[in-house]
């Protein structure tokens, strides 16, 4: 040993530490200190790696503590430094845990522009700890969530450090015994109001995020400075002075940050015009079909009507447009006259301009209705017998489209009507111009009106 | 320059200001330290020293030391403190060094750091003092340390 060791040995050979600790450990930095204790950063001597031990003179009230209990020993969470041993002397407890890469909080805010994205990563992840901290049995609360104890590491993990002044929640327990934290960071409960509990965590969990978004303490101001409302409003509310109106836990808290992210509130704010949009066009589109069915008229827009009727407003509209479509006439004068063939065979040749031997003309093998170039009625009926519906339908049909009263082809067997008429009245059913028929025979003339109007516009309709 | 304010005219604006957070947050430019490299340059500028004697006697690597000197690099603790032993400073000398460089004072309860307070005080060295730790079984300067 050399002169100057012997010295120091002589002068500094003894340490306060416990010889377990100095043993396995070589203090190298004090990072801070207090009455309460000392904070060391330490090497152990095997490994090279470095660790920080809480080192506090023993008390009664120090040893009532989480830490001091034993009750941090066993938390395991990727955002609280491992627990690497405990070391006791006569006078001093040093608890060793792992050290954190990165910059306190404190320091990472004034090199750094925080951006909102980022604090509301540092929040959620803040939660995630504190709600693991919270569901330990008992419940384990921090006390001293402040930006010097959270270390922000260089891939942007969050740590929270420092449990010199944790405690289990006791259940009953009406106050805290002694009033510990950081003045501005701590909630009112902690200054004796009553017991701290896991909300006491969230309010200083507040004041931290109020704090790096306007450096301000003050929960009122803070939330005032914060350009996200959502945010304000989160931060607001972690801080109320009750702690019955904050979050009722940290996961809440979560909750609430992840849904105020940047691109989360601005996916809310399309999605909500979206809706409000949606429902807009619903209100009109329902607003306008609830007007057309207040004020629906017959034969209005495509609106056909029930055909076997004699509403004298429906034959009116009908005749109408009858008259309207093809020029005045007088066929429809009286119709509430049972429609005769020669009277349809009037409208064929008047109204619908047919070639007039074309209409009047009968089959010229009467034993079995059949079609012909020759006759348009495949039927030699008397001009003075009445219209059945049947009849009508193939009339009607074969006005407007000739070929599909001679298409049969669908058709499986005959079941005593003229298969011309079946196929037309099946084509009124399926375009719903036949409603309201149910096998009428001896048609009024307003009934047969209404027929031919109603074929005539879809007809329009379909061109 | 804004950030080079007279102290007389810090003075004057402090009492003028109606409490201290308006002082503070107006002034914050002019009540942060100079950076570090300016505080070594000048100390070694009063000293009428070169900064090549000073890296040379601290036991750091020449272009490493001027890199401190000239501001493109930050030092970490224990290279706070072999400038310190550059300097030829005393434990008091030191600590505001430390200080200066935003580094943890030195702290006799702690073995090493007793150490390196033992040799300033008797001024040895860079060599004896790394000597010293060497013999007491502690980390050498250079060899631990805090964030650089």
């Amino acid at each position: 040993m050399s002169e100057l060791s012997d010295e120091f040995t002589d002068r500094f050979g003894q340490s306060a530490y416990p010889a377990g600790f100095l043993d396995r450990f070589e203090p190298l930095e004090c990072l801070g200190s207090s009455a309460q204790g000392e904070t060391l950063l330490v090497r152990e001597r095997s490994t090279g790696e470095k660790f920080v031990a809480k080192c506090y003179p023993r008390s009664p009230e120090r040893e009532a503590s989480a830490e001091g209990s034993g009750l941090l020993t066993g938390l395991e969470h990727p955002g609280l430094p491992r627990f690497a041993g405990e070391f006791l002397s006569e006078t001093m407890r040093c608890v060793v845990r792992q050290y954190r890469e990165g910059a306190p909080l404190s320091q990472f805010v004034q090199e750094n522009t925080v951006t909102t994205a980022q604090l509301i990563s540092f929040g959620a992840q803040l939660c995630d700890i504190l709600t693991y901290l919270h569901s330990q049995t008992p419940p384990v609360i921090h006390r001293d969530v402040k930006p010097q104890n959270i270390i922000v590491g260089p891939d942007g993990r969050v740590s929270l450090i420092d449990f010199g002044i944790a405690r289990s929640y006791r259940a009953g327990a009406r106050s805290d015994t002694a009033c510990y934290g950081t003045e501005a960071f701590s909630p009112p409960e902690q200054y004796g109001f009553s017991q701290t509990d896991c909300r006491s965590d969230i309010y200083s969990l507040g004041v931290v995020l109020c704090w790096v978004l306007t450096r301000r303490t003050d929960p009122a101001d803070a939330a005032k400075g914060a350009e996200n409302r959502s945010v304000a409003k989160i931060l607001r509310r972690c801080t109320a002075f009750d702690p019955k109106n904050r979050y009722a836990d940290a996961r809440a808290v979560r909750r609430a940050l992840l849904r105020a992210r940047p691109e989360i509130a601005a996916r809310r704010r399309f999605l909500s015009g979206l809706c409000a949009g949606v429902l807009l066009a619903g209100l009109v589109f329902g607003g306008v079909k609830l007007y057309e069915k207040l004020t629906y008229s017959p034969f209005t827009d495509s609106g056909y009507v029930n055909t076997m009727q004699t509403d004298p407003a429906v034959v009116a509209d009908a005749v109408a447009f009858l008259k309207q479509r093809h020029g005045a006439t007088d066929l429809f004068d009286n119709t509430d006259d049972y429609a005769t063939v020669g009277w349809v065979k009037d409208i064929l040749v008047d109204l619908y301009r047919l070639d007039e031997t074309y209409v009047r003309a009968k089959p010229l093998d009467d034993s079995a209705p059949h079609e012909s170039d020759h006759n348009f009625l495949p039927w030699a009926q008397g001009d003075e017998q009445y219209m059945n519906y049947y009849d009508c339908a193939y009339i009607v049909v074969k006005l407007f489209w000739p070929d599909k009263v001679a298409d049969w082809s669908s058709l499986r067997d005959d079941n005593g009507e003229y298969p011309g008429s079946r196929v037309a009245d099946a084509f009124l059913v399926k375009n719903g111009l036949r409603d309201g028929v149910v096998r009428p025979t001896d048609l009024m003339k307003g009934e047969l009106a209404i027929l031919f109007a109603n074929t005539e516009r879809f007809y329009l309709s379909q061109r | 320059m804004e950030s080079k304010l007279r102290t007389s005219t810090l003075f004057r604006r402090l009492k003028q200001s109606p409490d201290m957070t308006t002082f503070l947050r107006a002034n914050e430019k002019s009540l942060s330290a100079a950076p570090f490299c300016e505080h070594i340059s000048a100390a070694a500028r009063r000293r009428g020293e070169a900064p090549e004697r000073i890296i040379a006697r601290a036991g750091i690597e020449r272009s490493f030391g001027h890199q401190l000197f000239n501001g493109t690099r930050s030092p970490s603790r224990d290279k706070v403190v072999q400038l310190a032993f550059g300097f030829g400073m005393d434990p008091d000398e030191a600590q505001l060094l430390l200080r200066a460089a935003g580094k943890s004072a030195l702290y006799p309860r702690i073995p090493r750091d007793a150490a390196i307070i033992f040799c300033l005080e008797r001024r040895v060295s860079v060599i004896e003092a790394q000597s010293l730790l060497e013999e007491l079984g502690m980390t050498l300067l250079g060899g631990g340390g805090s964030r650089e």
